[in-house]
């Protein structure tokens, strides 16, 4: 037995240590396919690590731009400093924070990236974690909130650009006795508010060819990214949208107190004596024309004295009568061959008409004579009864104040009312501190209206048309635009066109304006309720106008730069 | 006898184990080939797509080997800002030139960076940038550039996808370290196209 025993411990012995052999070797294997394996799979592990970081950290960023264009902050605290919002990702587990810096100025802001911002802005740095926190990635967005509340240096309902530049300058920058082209080049700015428009429908900013080196507003409630329609060669800075319209103030054309042949402008009046006579209707449109109707009697009467008169004809044997000539010279001229002719007497203190049904009589005491229809007895003038009346200002001046005076070519203009004034040779110098009220303006075929270097404080109304066309129309000398204002009232187009030296603020409410000519360049502002149209032409808006206006764009976020760090 | 009999038993059990070890290992050897140059694609792959989300669409270059763009990343990151702005404008400033070309004959991917003589914010005010016939001399000297990942052979912008978006094709290649096998057998091959922004898109 005991011989037995010692020859089966001998064979247990030898299989024991094959089989930890075996099994040790068997380890090593695993151990080396295992490990190649798992270096795959972490390397797939920290790309998606990587990727699940940085999506949160664009979330975050997202979701803090997000709430900062609504709240104006992403947590409770606010005004200039560092303010923080947490999230997570649903599902992947990811976390981010977000840290926004607010600078509300003056000057550049430091952050603790060590970056400076500029003031108006807001640095939001956005930071992702994966899960497991194994990797971290950052993203970031420098933004501004709105243009806050802007002086314009256009408005219009509508902006036409074609191979056309708007630019921003300040003219107080300009160094003294600059005389290049263009401007000078250290007065020019970036980032004002160039072109403004009330219209929030359509694409009231069209540009072609163009490049707005400053920023646009459009009326409330626009897109600011669908409105202004560029093509591939146009560029634009901001664009923001406007809280209210921008309201362009009525212009008021002075009254200026003068000698008798600079009488106030005219103005828009109506009057119809009341009582037997109302039948009779007297009008005096912008441009000085009265008009009065008596029933089938028309007379009508021009600012320079030019009247007409007319009336139906009467029973058998009295014709029809019409008749013209001028008030102020006592010229009357009878329509030809007519049976009958009114009954017309001019004097330097009355002008009467009769007619056979009307005739009327205006005395320089303001006494107005109406002869009433049925008073149908001839025609002469004081056939039956007369109805008088106690005429208004207006309508005695429109007879017996002398017109204001016409204009051509004058060697200078100082304060005062004039009709027409035409300038198509030789320069026109404006003296200072003067304000023009004129009906028609016309400069062409190389006149020019002057204002010479260290002239000031210059305003013209024009009340009727405005042509400015040619080379250097409008000289400037003093280079700056708030020293020369032209204020329009009418409707009919104003064309500026040619010339290096149009400084000068321009404002025609109700009239389309078009800058347009080869190399024309505008320098000041610009404002009209109709459009406004450029073609080969340059706009510098020249911030010493303090602009045609103020609006305030608070509402759009301005992405000035995202990065992911 | 039962020693003989478990001994046939044991190496019997020790050869089919072997054959499986073997062979598992020949197929994990294959797999890591496989994986390694898949690793070094995708390396490349998001090396410049980081790149380029700090690249500006306003300036840059490329052609069959060889793409350069204008970076906001700082030239030293011990002591620059991470990202810094025009302190007037908001506008980002633009540091150094960045490159990446493949050099061909070692298959090598090199990244190249230049500062910028002063940093701008306008990129089309950028100047110094490498002339593109530079880089076959520049990627010779150990010197210059970085190697960003092995085994490329090609590296290229296929497409445009968008105005600042391009499709990059990258194709790598290796070897499995195996004998008893044919060399196109030995042949490892990936490709991976793959879009890429320049700069960041808008947030919405």
């Amino acid at each position: 037995m005991k011989t037995s025993t010692k020859k089966l411990t001998r064979r247990k012995g030898l299989v024991l240590p094959a089989v930890f052999s075996v099994l040790i070797i068997l380890m090593f294997l695993v151990l080396a396919v295992t490990s190649m394996g798992t270096t795959s799979l972490r390397q797939a592990g920290y790309v998606t690590q990587d990727d699940q970081a940085a999506y949160a950290a664009e979330a975050g960023l997202a979701r803090a731009l997000a709430q900062y264009q609504k709240d104006g902050t992403i947590s409770e605290a606010t005004g200039t400093g560092v303010q923080l919002m947490k999230g997570a990702l649903e599902g992947s587990g990811a976390t981010y924070q977000v840290n926004l810096y607010v600078n509300d100025g003056p000057g550049p802001m430091k952050v603790p990236t060590g970056a400076y911002i500029p003031e108006g802005t807001a640095f939001l740095v956005s930071e992702g974690r994966s899960q497991a926190e194994r990797s971290v990635r950052r993203s970031a967005a420098l933004v501004e909130k709105g243009l806050g509340t802007v002086e314009v240096g256009s408005l219009a309902s509508a902006f036409l650009a074609e191979n056309a530049s708007f630019k921003a300058y300040d003219s107080s920058k300009e160094a003294p006795g600059y005389t290049g082209l263009g401007v000078d080049p250290n007065s020019l700015l970036d980032q004002q508010t160039i072109i403004a428009t009330n219209e929030s429908t359509g694409q009231p900013v069209k540009l072609t060819n163009s490049e707005v080196l400053g920023n646009i507003l459009l009326g409330p409630g626009s897109d600011p990214n669908a409105q202004v329609s560029k093509d591939g060669t146009s560029t634009t800075q901001r664009v923001g949208v406007l809280e209210e319209p921008i309201e362009l103030p009525p212009v008021e054309v002075p009254d200026i107190p003068g000698e008798d042949d600079t009488g106030a402008p005219p103005q828009p009046e109506n009057y119809s004596p009341s009582g037997a006579a109302n039948h009779v209707n007297f009008t005096q449109d912008a441009n000085g024309k009265v008009t009065i109707i008596n029933q089938c009697f028309t007379c009508v009467i021009q600012p320079n004295g030019d009247f007409s008169v007319s009336e139906s004809s009467g029973p058998a044997g009295v014709s029809a009568k019409s008749a013209s000539g001028n008030i102020k010279t006592g010229v009357v001229n009878h329509a030809p061959g007519l049976s009958t002719q009114f009954d017309i007497d001019i004097t330097g203190s009355s002008f009467s008409v009769g007619g056979y049904w009307h005739g009327l009589k205006l005395t320089d005491t303001g006494q107005l004579l109406v002869d009433p229809p049925t008073n149908n007895s001839g025609d002469k003038w004081s056939d039956g009864n007369l109805e008088p009346y106690t005429a208004p200002t207006w309508l005695s001046d429109a007879f017996f104040k002398n017109i204001p005076p016409d204009l051509t070519n004058p060697s200078d203009m100082e304060t005062g009312y004039f009709n027409n004034i035409s300038i198509d040779s030789g320069t026109t110098v404006l003296q200072d501190s003067s304000t023009i009220v004129v009906n028609n303006l016309e400069i062409t075929n190389g006149g020019q209206l002057n204002l010479p270097d260290g002239g000031k404080d210059v305003t013209i109304y024009v009340t009727g048309s405005l042509t400015i066309d040619g080379v250097n129309a409008i000289l400037n000398e003093t280079r700056k635009a708030p020293e020369l204002k032209i204020y329009y009232t009418g409707t009919d187009p104003v064309q500026v066109s040619g010339g290096a030296s149009t400084f000068m603020t321009l404002i025609a409410p109700d009239a389309q304006i078009t800058l347009n000519g080869g190399g024309s360049s505008f320098y000041g502002a610009l404002a009209t309720k109709e459009q406004l149209t450029l073609k080969d032409a340059e706009f510098y808006y020249d911030i010493a106008t303090e602009g045609v206006g103020t609006g305030t764009d608070g509402g759009t976020l301005s992405i000035l730069a995202h990065q992911r760090l | 006898m039962e020693l003989l009999i478990v001994s046939v038993l044991f190496f019997g059990l020790l050869t089919l184990v072997s054959v499986f070890v073997v062979r598992g290992k020949r197929l994990a050897v294959k797999t890591e080939s496989f994986a390694s140059v898949q690793r070094e694609a995708i390396k490349l792959a998001r090396a410049i797509g980081e790149d380029f989300n700090r690249a500006t669409d306003k300036q840059h270059n490329y052609n069959n080997d060889t793409v350069m763009f204008l970076s906001s990343k700082p030239v030293d990151q011990a002591t620059e800002p991470v990202l810094e702005f025009d302190a007037a404008t908001g506008q980002v400033l633009w540091k150094q030139w960045v490159a990446y070309y493949l050099h061909e004959p070692e298959k090598v991917v090199k990244r190249f960076n230049k500062p910028l003589p002063t940093p701008v914010s306008d990129p089309l005010f950028a100047t110094g940038a490498w002339d593109m016939t530079e880089f076959p001399t520049l990627a010779l000297s150990p010197n210059e550039g970085r190697a960003m990942a092995k085994g490329i052979t090609e590296f290229a912008v296929s497409r445009a996808l968008g105005p600042n978006m391009w499709e990059f094709r990258i194709v790598a290649e290796g070897e499995v370290p195996l004998g008893n096998m044919s060399k196109e057998d030995k042949k490892v091959r990936v490709e991976i196209e793959t879009g890429v922004r320049l700069g960041v898109k808008e947030i919405p």
